[in-house]
């Protein structure tokens, strides 16, 4: 991630001015709409659900460098892809071949920028009095790009073509032989040259519009606004950061299994801020794994950008500036930046997803430091999709390959204020639109049984995690198919709640072969219950297993997870959600301590009881440590930090606390409060009845010694020390 | 003499437009009684009656025509007062409308709240959770039974539902646009269970592929139907104890009017009728002046509303967002963004900001007086002095322009550090330029380019600021209809008869497949016309014009194309052209090549659109005017890049036929003000509408 910068003889100097807030605002605007023309136009063209529903692409305008100047709110991921695609552009093509008016170059290559091999960028360099002032990209997924099937890649290069930085258009016409080249790799060459039409059709738009926008208003006034559109949103994070109260925070997450082992691989970050700045520090995390799971250096920025965007830029609008005041630090070799020949065909769902859902976890503890901001700190949404890959012949008698998009019906991470939305989808695509079963069932040789909530999906908490949706299916019209499963968050949960919620479920997968489907259809009815037994898989498959019409399916996506001690939520919406068969009785009985009658209405009694029971069974929990001399729970504090919503560190006689909402001052704020709290391991069914856990893993709970409220719930490494999450500056 | 009515019920104003057999146009409007609707549009009757010097039941018994659009239906929507409703679904499938394919987080939000996650929301459901009911039964995509329906426990559930006091049912099961027959059952079950609970059937409201959309329309329109009813009843027996005997017609929003005893089984048809009604106002408008291609734009207090006329028909989309749920059924396209005269400026991180946020019609403006503290876009236009204080709604509101003034010194002028008049300018050119980007994306964004089109402005502030968002968007000629304000009631008079019905076909050639007609079933498709014709004559009669279409795409792919279809009976070089001609029309609409014919092609739906002209008269042309037009004074108007320069004003009474105005100029008229810029004309064409010429700079 060096700063790569072209060389100043190939760049327009351009004079700044001051522009006059009317115009900037036009300016402004004007850019915004030629990216979101640049977007149409790519989904015009492409036609592909990819682009059109799953919005996996992004289109954008970059400054002579790279910097982001316009963003689209698509794949939060690409945040990262076509800013990094021009920095090895101008690193690896500037001197040769060169960058000329009329080029455009493509890549795909991962380790020059590409999030994974299908992300294909198309990058226009944009020009002005033969000067280079500006770039115009465009990246898309795209659904075949050659290669083995993912588990079985050992190195990159199996994964797909690689296309390093590669001047395909001329004089604004594709280089045909080229481009055959390339398509002549991919299993679906004619979607792709769609998309490639569309890419290059957006940057044409885009070339032309801020061609004329410079011609109303003048080069200098329009980069002039360029520039002033990154200063605005630097100033408002850094003005933001500043608030917030210096510290190092810290977070991690596991992945299960690298397709040859079932190993754990640590993905963690350790963030200090200081003043206005954040500097994010990755070193620790796990060696890159022998298979797919790995991301690259840009697959990390990708994943820390998709994390940050949401929590500190929510209003401001996405360009370079918001990234500013954040610095990485990362160790290559490592699972968050693999080197060189290592496959990261999976990185996005892999190492990539975990990085999001690690910095998610940090900046949300930052935020949660301050009342102001506190509102924006999300618990873990989901801990990562388990893709079904077919293959086969579909009840047309054509090739059928792929999968579907059922994984991403999932729920989202709650909030201090409210629960987790059921289903918000993947969080960092801000706006999805998934299939109908009927248009699935039209393409695919399958009958859905359902697509429903399921029960105990969601992290509990005092506000939950959002429920996942789970989607069941036998075959239909065909009599066999393969399939092939892999995911992490399998024995590890990565879905991780905050301050005392819970973490929501693995991915667990219900298949049952001989299920006597037909038998049972014949008697008029579909095998909707899947009882019996279940075949068993590891996360991730090498070899695919057959799918027959006696066999049936179920899916069971991870979810959003909780937020607070579950104790605190109200009973009513417990029972609500026990009526719904949202949460099993066993988990509101056992995690949230509500009892519901036999037509599961809340019983008041019964619950007051049950969570009195358990309150006093988490006072009998061993504390490592007590604190002696601790200020009386009445004393008068100052604070210094809120700790999330129920917690905080006070100044209480000239000392710092970590102090519980009860007035429990019980652990000196410079030590980990965790030391001193009451602590229990956790079974994976007291956590609920879809977590497992791995065995190196164990998960910690960890209580107030004087109110029994329930702070915090970790998963780690047995034998490690927990994990210090909020060392502040105090 | 017959007259002929057009009623309108907005959220301010209830708008009526009459037509006089001898061409005369009326336009009058009352309060809008939120309360009591009906009590608006007799009251406009009433005043349209003291124009022409009689009383209402007088001028009913020259009543040859009564139509109405009224947005009841999306108020009733947005509000969520619709009726109790149950819902009958597939089993395994009762969480499907709230899942709403995943968009229940972000349907109909825009942009920066959809970036902004914690703040999101699920939309108001329409029907409770416990009021959906799963049936068994299922039906495959092929239209076979694979669990036949099991009856005695569908009577249990609806026996339950009916208990829990639901006044209306909406029935949806998989696949059931390949095979209604359960859905049909249930539809008697429920009749012989509940004679009086209002139901609606997916398989007849909009037999499309796609559950999420076939159950939120077929919810919305059960749930909305017993309101319509009743409100429309009401309306109908108001206008009828006058003595009027003649057609009541209401407006949809797929392009035209229903009979009001139509209205409530199409209730969801009457969602965003209000915006249609403008639309083919303008369509019917360029008929008359010979315009094809026409960009409609309305701009009112709180939204600017765009639609488009291509080649004399307007815009159609197939599924729409309302109230943050979706409606299958096809309906006029029209796209929004949050900038009218209310729209609210701002200072933001030391830029100028304005809209979306709005301060709507209360407090509305700070120059209205009534507590507003937000300068908006009206404020500009008053300290500008393009709208004149004394002359606001024709002198009948009082506004002040000083704390107009006060409030654009305040929180813009002193912040930039700009004069008030520069701020108030700024305000106006960050908003006209936000209206022209609007106009751009929809043009370029279907395919379109707007230089090739006149523009329609209309709506209390469109014609204020039409010279210069079309003139930015490149557009050369905007028209101001003489009905500017009242053009959505003015649709609902003009507007034939119209219905829409539609039917999955789903048809399908395999890949690089050679000839499409060895494939699909030619003999199907015209049986599916036939029936669709059919059900378009049972509607509007024997001699309604049928228009039959085919919506196909490419496999793996996702846009689909509407393709007109002959009106005979097909064979297989039909079938072939069809193919081509929807080859065609998708690369005109997304690009040349762009056309992925090797995949193979689905025939998706099928759909006719029948009109029948309702008889009403065209407006008579005005007498020509051979005087030189006559300003009734000069005042300074503050311009933008220019600043302040002396403008003509003039009176729209004044002008007629013949007159012509060179800009800068203003043309004040009762319900709006009009500009003519520097470098720009008007002229009143021979029906009193006013075209102004644009000195458009070329398209950026």
């Amino acid at each position: 991630m060096d700063d790569i910068r072209p060389k100043d003889s190939l760049v327009y100097d351009f004079k700044r001015t001051a522009v006059d807030p009317v115009t900037f605002e036009v300016v402004h605007h004007r850019l915004i709409s030629i990216s979101e023309e640049q977007a149409a136009t790519l989904s015009a063209i492409s036609g592909s659900p990819l682009v059109n529903d799953a919005t996996d692409f992004n289109t954008g305008i970059f400054g002579a460098d790279g910097a982001i100047i316009t963003l689209g709110k698509t794949v939060l991921f690409h945040a990262a892809s076509v800013a990094e695609m021009v920095k090895h552009i101008i690193k690896d093509c500037a001197d040769s071949p060169g960058i000329r008016p009329g080029d455009m170059f493509m890549v795909n290559h991962p380790y020059k920028g590409a999030l994974h091999p299908p992300d294909f960028g198309l990058v226009a360099p944009v020009f002005h009095k033969g000067k280079l002032i500006a770039w115009t990209g465009v990246c898309s997924h795209q659904i075949d790009v050659g290669g083995v099937p993912g588990t079985t890649a050992t190195e990159v290069r199996m994964e797909g073509i690689l296309v390093p930085p590669l001047r395909i258009v001329e004089n604004e016409e594709f280089r045909t032989d080229m481009l055959a080249m390339i398509l002549g790799a991919s299993r679906a060459p004619v979607n792709m040259n769609l998309d490639f039409r569309g890419m290059m059709a957006a940057n044409r738009v885009a070339l032309q519009r801020l061609g004329d926008t410079i011609d109303q208003y003048g080069v200098d006034v329009v980069m002039s606004v360029m520039q002033g559109t990154i200063e605005l949103s630097e100033k408002t994070v850094r003005e933001r950061l500043r608030k917030l109260p210096d510290g190092v925070y810290r977070a991690q997450t596991f992945l299960d299994h690298d397709g040859v082992q079932n190993k754990l691989y640590r993905i963690h970050v350790e963030m200090t801020k200081k003043g206005d700045e954040l500097t994010l520090d990755f070193s620790k995390s796990a060696d890159q794994a022998p298979r797919f799971m790995n991301c690259t250096e840009s697959g990390l920025l990708a994943g820390v950008r998709a994390g940050m965007l949401p929590i500190l830029a929510f209003d401001v609008p996405w360009n370079e500036g918001v990234f500013k005041p954040m610095k990485i630090i990362t160790r290559p070799g490592s699972i968050v930046s693999a080197t060189f020949p290592a496959p990261v065909g999976q990185g996005p769902i892999g190492a990539m997803w975990l990085v999001e859902t690690t910095v998610t976890e940090v900046l949300s503890k930052l935020v949660a430091t301050s009342p102001e901001l506190i509102r924006e700190a999300q618990a873990s949404p989901n801990g990562g999709p388990d893709p079904i890959g077919f293959e086969g012949i579909n009840q047309y008698g054509e090739v059928l390959r792929g999968g579907n998009f059922d994984m991403v019906y999932v729920g989202g991470g709650a909030y201090s204020h409210r629960d987790g939305l059921s289903p918000q989808g993947h969080r960092h695509i801000p706006a999805i639109r998934l299939q109908n079963v009927e248009r699935a069932e039209n393409n695919q040789p399958l009958l859905y049984l359902f697509r429903k909530f399921l029960t105990d999906t969601a992290g509990p908490g005092r506000n939950r995690g959002g429920v996942s949706v789970g989607h069941g299916y036998i075959l239909h019209g065909v009599d066999k198919m393969n399939i092939r499963f892999s995911c992490h968050c399998y024995e590890a949960p990565s879905s991780l709640g905050m301050f005392g919620g819970y973490p929501a479920a693995c991915n667990t997968r219900k298949l049952q072969k001989n299920a006597n489907v037909l038998s049972q259809i014949e008697a008029g009815h579909l095998p909707v219950d899947i009882k019996g037994d279940l075949q068993s898989y590891p996360a991730k498959m090498t070899q695919p297993d057959s799918f027959g019409v006696n066999d049936v399916y179920e899916n069971g996506p991870s979810a959003g997870a909780g937020w607070g001690d579950p104790l605190e939520r109200e009973p009513e919406l417990v029972a609500k959600d026990v009526f719904y068969e949202l949460v099993s009785e066993g988990a509101a009985r056992d995690i949230y301590g509500v009892i519901v009658t036999k037509d599961r209405k809340l019983d008041v009694k019964a619950t007051d009881k049950r969570r009195a029971e358990i309150r006093a069974e988490r006072l009998k929990w061993i504390a490592e440590k007590t604190l002696s001399g601790a200020p009386d729970t009445k004393a008068q504090g100052d604070l210094v930090a809120i700790v999330g919503d129920r917690a905080s560190i006070q100044r209480v006689g000239g000392k710092a606390y970590f102090r519980c909402e009860c007035g429990s001052c019980f652990a000196p704020a410079e030590e980990n409060w965790k030391s001193y709290a009451k602590k229990a391991l956790a079974a994976p069914a007291d956590l609920g009845p879809r977590i497992a856990l791995h065995a190196e893993l164990e998960a910690v709970r960890y209580a107030c010694p004087s109110c029994a409220r329930l702070h915090w719930v970790e998963i780690k490494m047995k034998g490690e020390a927990p994990l210090f999450d909020f060392e502040l500056r105090t | 003499m017959n007259y002929y009515i057009g009623t309108d019920i907005g959220g301010t104003f209830t708008d009526l437009v009459m037509l006089s057999d001898a061409g005369e146009v009326t336009i009058v409007k009352s309060p809008t009684t939120p309360s009591n609707r009906t009590k608006g549009v007799l009251d406009a009757l009433e005043l349209a009656a003291s124009d022409l010097g009689i009383d209402a039941k007088a001028l009913v018994k020259d009543l040859a025509y009564f139509a109405h659009g009224t947005t009841a239906a999306t108020n009733a929507f947005i509000e969520r007062k619709g009726v109790k409703t149950g819902l009958l679904t597939t089993k395994g499938f009762s969480d499907v409308l709230r899942l709403q394919r995943c968009m229940a987080s972000w349907a109909g939000l825009l942009d920066h709240e959809i970036a902004h996650y914690s703040a999101r929301s699920f939309p108001e459901p329409i029907i409770e959770r416990k009021l959906i009911a799963e049936i068994d039964e299922r039906v495959d995509y092929l239209g076979k039974v694979i669990v036949p329906l099991d009856e005695a426990a569908a009577r249990a559930s609806i026996r339950n539902l009916v208990a829990e006091g639901v006044e209306a049912i909406a029935v949806m099961l998989l696949w059931s646009f390949r095979n209604p027959a359960h859905e049909q059952r249930l539809q008697e079950l429920v009749k012989e269970e509940a004679p009086n609970v209002f139901v609606t059937i997916s398989s007849t409201l909009i037999p499309i592929l796609g559950e999420y959309e076939r159950v939120s329309t077929t919810a919305i329109n059960s749930y909305l139907g017993p309101v319509i009813n009743r409100y429309i009843s009401g309306l109908e027996e108001s206008v009828r104890s006058l003595g009027y005997e003649g057609p009541v017609s209401i407006m949809e929003s797929g392009g035209g009017v229903l009979p009001a005893s139509e209205a409530a089984f199409q209730a969801a048809n009457l969602l965003t009728s209000g915006p249609a009604g403008g639309v083919l106002a303008s369509q019917k408008l360029g008929e008359l002046l010979g315009y094809k291609n026409i960009i409609t734009a309305d701009m009112g207090g709180t939204s600017f509303d765009v639609g488009l006329i291509v080649n004399g028909q307007p815009m159609l989309q197939t599924v729409r967002e309302v109230g943050r749920f979706h409606v299958a059924l096809p309906s006029i396209k029209v796209t929004a963004i949050g900038a009218g005269g209310g729209s609210i400026a701002r200072v933001k991180g030391g830029h100028l900001a304005v809209g979306p946020e709005s301060a709507g019609s209360e407090p509305g403006p700070v120059c209205f007086g009534r507590g507003g503290t937000e300068p908006t876009i009206t404020d500009a236009d008053l300290v500008l002095g393009i709208i004149d204080a004394q002359y606001f709604l024709g002198g009948r509101m009082k506004i002040d322009v000083e704390l107009a003034r006060k409030a654009i010194e305040e929180k813009i002028a002193k912040p930039l550090g700009m004069s008030v008049l520069e701020a108030a300018a700024g305000i106006r050119e960050v908003a006209n330029n936000q209206m022209a980007d609007l106009l751009r994306r929809v043009t370029t964004w279907s395919g379109h380019d707007p230089r090739n089109f006149a523009l329609c402005a209309y709506g209390g502030a469109g014609p204020t600021h039409g010279h210069q968002y079309a003139s930015i968007a490149g557009v050369k000629t905007v028209i101001v209809p003489t009905t500017a304000s009242g053009h959505s009631a003015f649709g609902t008079v003009t507007a034939d008869r119209h219905r829409s019905f539609s039917l999955a076909f789903g048809e399908r050639t395999p890949a690089h497949a050679k000839r499409a007609s060895d494939h699909v079933n030619v003999k199907a498709l015209n049986d599916a016309f036939e029936s669709l014709d059919a059900k378009c004559r049972d509607a509007l009669g024997k001699e309604t014009k049928i228009e039959r279409l085919v919506g196909m795409l490419f496999r793996q792919q996702v846009h689909e194309v509407f393709v007109e279809v002959p009106n005979k009976v097909l064979d297989a070089n039909d079938i072939d052209a069809l193919v081509d001609r929807f080859q065609e029309k998708y690369e005109a609409l997304y690009g040349k090549g762009s056309a992925l014919r090797g995949s193979g092609v689905e025939f998706t739906t099928l759909r006719t659109e029948a009109t029948t002209p309702v008889v009403k008269p065209n407006p008579a042309p005005l007498p020509l005017r051979t005087d030189a037009p006559k300003p009734v004074g000069l005042r300074k108007v503050f311009f933008y890049r220019e600043g302040l320069l002396d403008t003509a004003v003039y009176r729209s009474g004044d002008l007629g036929p013949g007159h012509k105005i060179a800009g800068p100029a203003i043309v004040e008229r009762p319900d709006t003000t009009v500009v003519v810029g520097s470098g720009q004309s008007l002229e009143i064409e021979k029906y009193g509408n006013m075209i102004i010429h644009l000195d458009a700079k070329e398209v950026r």
